[in-house]
């Protein structure tokens, strides 16, 4: 069961993306390429359309270890740090 | 009777559609995760009986939180669902959807909150949507009931759904395809309020506008309050009622004890509001004419921040802060609706996926978390000397939920996930949730509130009369006197706190203390135990064990505060 939500959510990777949400810049607009972490919240976070292949727009980050503030489909989400640090993105020129 | 669960991601209106159908309402807030509790009601169409459910909103159905296993549960036992989707976040909404076609019951789409898809400009195509799906898809706007009849009359046509669900794995690329069918955008460039709304989500202007509002908040809070107080309670105690009291206590004297539980002694020959202890003197004035008013404007205002779809923000902006003592952002929404009042604040830790987090947030609340009912014992006794003890108490309070939550994340072991929060849009707050709302609660108040004082307001007077009080002083007395600095009678009061922290404040103004002493007693109160109805429900949503550790914590914090209080003040 497991793999099962585990594989829907997982998308070939591309090779040249580096970056992370949180080196990304605010204003910034990147793809998600690959999220690397744990299934639980590969999964959690799929659940909610946050998957490779997204658009994202970086809209800004909270001083003092606070959470990444980010827009997909013209809706906002705000991710803690540790999991913005997992989601890797590829940044659009 | 057929059952109809409405279903459907956090925060799309499934409350108010609820409200809508019933008539019965079921509290709706612009943040996901309003509701974590089931509603149920009847209703009847043409003749026909059914079941409506209410149900926590979920992303997907199998799921950690508390609150999203109680919604997949239900999808189980329905016969029809209703699928309440935000039109305006389609294709994350299709998710759900996708899930609940594989449950393979007979469905319908509510497609809500239509009035802001045709203000965005962006268009779905109603009927090839429902043709794909191979369900009736209704567009309606659950807070003005457009589409309400139309949703009813295709309850009919609830059909199990044609579609066959391919792999999981291609689950989003099916919904892209759909969407690509259905839905076309038409662009709009960002406006001056389109900035400004980013501009509570940016580091430094968000939080300047955070300290703002919550410097406005305290600030009307008290502005309505003590104007429903000076203005109209306040002369319509003394005006209408104080007479009337006057009159009874006349035609008590046949009977000293009737007179002393009902009016109370007097003092200085005259009934005192606050002091007598009577239970239509002091009993209704407490409640009536000191707490409620502060009940009424602080819902007034949480109504007004929950509606418009700050508080999420709020959440996003402390979450930094909040992870120094293992909390997460979110932990705000439980904290403010304790400061209304400590059952619903816990209640809600539902949202929360880990049972860690909930035990401390709970811990939390009911230690340091004044509810409305102390917060204007706070005021009523120590508003008199002035703003600064007021504060005063308030500052103590945030030492001990920052010291305690600090030593709480370094000692409790358990799971603690970081934030993933969906950040609705802002949105204009409805009268006509507002206000209910706010009624809901403010009746909530008066039912638990009026009966609970009452009793212990006699039981006060037994225990004066009965002489069983300086057997209580006497064993717990010393004590208080000795590491406290208060006298013995404080110690009956905390006792009878633990009813409702309301009674207390009759008890303690006869004391005639100083103002430490009132600043003890206040926190004391505030930490010491917490009512029974806040009790009961740590019992029933965390267990007997829980409730044990966090009476053992609540006790020694309390002691500890009031020990080094009393020193250092
Ligand atoms: N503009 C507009 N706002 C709506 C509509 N329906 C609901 N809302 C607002 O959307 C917010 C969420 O409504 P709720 O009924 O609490 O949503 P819910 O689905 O019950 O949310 P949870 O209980 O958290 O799962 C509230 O602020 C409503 O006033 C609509 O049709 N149009
Ligand atoms: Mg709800």
């Amino acid at each position: 069961m497991v793999f099962l939500i585990l594989k829907r959510c997982i998308v070939p990777k591309s090779a040249d993306s580096f970056t992370t949400l949180i080196d990304m810049l605010p204003g910034q607009t990147g793809t998600i390429t690959e999220i690397d972490h744990g299934h639980g919240l590969v999964r959690k976070l799929c659940v909610m359309g946050i998957i490779p292949g997204k658009k994202v727009v970086k809209i800004s980050q909270i001083l003092v270890g606070g959470p990444i503030v980010i827009r997909i489909d013209d809706h906002d989400l705000a991710l803690g740090r540790g999991i913005a640090s997992r989601i890797k993105v590829k940044i659009e020129k | 009777m057929k059952k109809i669960v409405l279903a459907g991601n956090p925060n799309v209106g499934k409350s108010v559609i609820f409200t809508r159908l019933s008539g019965i309402y079921a509290v709706s807030s612009n943040y996901p995760g309003t509701t974590v509790e089931i509603s149920r009601s009847q209703i009847s169409r043409d003749g026909v009986k059914f079941e409506l459910i209410d149900a926590p909103g979920t992303y997907a159905l199998e799921a950690d939180a508390e609150a999203e296993r109680i919604a997949g549960k239900l999808i189980d036992e329905a016969d029809i669902v209703v699928n309440v989707i935000d039109a305006g976040n389609l294709e994350r909404n299709l998710y759900l959807t996708f899930e609940l076609l594989e449950k393979k019951k007979p469905m319908v789409i509510a497609l809500n909150m239509w009035d802001e898809v045709q203000r965005r400009g962006v268009r779905i195509d109603i009927q090839a949507l429902s043709q794909i799906l191979g369900i009736p898809v209704i567009p309606v706007v659950a807070t003005t009931g457009e589409g309400m009849k139309q949703l009813l009359q295709d309850l009919d046509y609830a059909r199990v759904p044609i579609i066959v669900p391919s792999s999981h794995q291609e689950r989003w690329h099916e919904i892209g395809q759909v969407i690509q069918a259905v839905q076309s955008f038409s662009y709009h460039k960002p406006t001056w309020v389109d900035r400004l709304k980013e501009a509570t989500l940016l580091p430094i202007s968000g939080f300047l506008i955070g300290l703002g509002v919550l410097y406005g908040v305290f600030w009307v809070v008290r502005f309505i309050g003590e104007g429903l107080i000076n203005y109209i309670l306040d002369p319509l105690f003394y005006r209408f009622y104080y007479p009337l009291l006057l009159g009874l206590d006349r035609h008590l004297s046949f009977s000293p004890f009737l007179r002393t539980i009902l009016i109370g002694h007097l003092v200085d020959g005259k009934i005192d509001f606050e002091q007598s202890l009577g239970l239509l003197s002091t009993g209704i004035y407490i409640e009536l004419g000191v707490v409620l008013p502060y009940i009424i404007s602080f819902y007034f205002i949480l109504g007004l921040l929950e509606d418009t779809g700050y508080l999420p923000r709020l959440a996003v902006l402390l979450d930094g802060f909040f992870h120094r003592i293992g909390l997460h952002g979110y932990a705000i929404v439980p904290t403010l609706l304790g400061l209304g009042c400590n059952v619903p604040g816990i209640m809600s830790t539902r949202i929360l996926e880990s049972k860690t987090e909930r035990f401390i947030i709970s811990v939390l609340i009911s230690i340091a978390v004044p509810c409305a009912s102390q917060q204007a014992l706070i005021f009523g006794v120590l508003g008199k000397h002035g703003t600064m003890p007021v504060m005063l108490v308030y500052f103590i309070l945030l030492l001990v939920w920052i010291i305690l939550g600090v030593i709480l994340k370094y000692t409790v072991k358990g799971y603690r996930p970081a934030l993933i929060l969906e950040i609705p849009p802002y949105r204009f707050p409805y009268w006509k949730t507002l206000l209910p709302k706010l009624w809901l609660r403010v009746k909530g108040f008066l039912k638990e509130a009026l009966p609970i004082v009452s009793l212990g307001i006699l039981a006060v007077n037994l225990l004066f009369m009965t002489n069983l009080f300086p057997y209580i002083a006497q064993a717990i007395g010393p004590f208080f006197q000795k590491y406290l600095g208060l006298p013995s009678e404080v110690s009956l009061v905390l006792v009878l706190g633990f009813l409702r922290k309301d009674i207390a404040m009759g008890l303690l103004a006869p004391l005639q203390l100083t103002v430490k002493q009132l600043v003890i007693s206040s926190v004391m109160l505030a930490m010491f135990f917490p009512c029974v109805a806040t009790f009961m429900v740590i019992l029933k949503e965390l267990g007997a064990k829980k409730l044990i550790q966090g009476t053992i914590i609540m006790l020694f914090a309390s002691t500890l505060t009031g020990i080094i209080l009393n020193l250092v003040l």
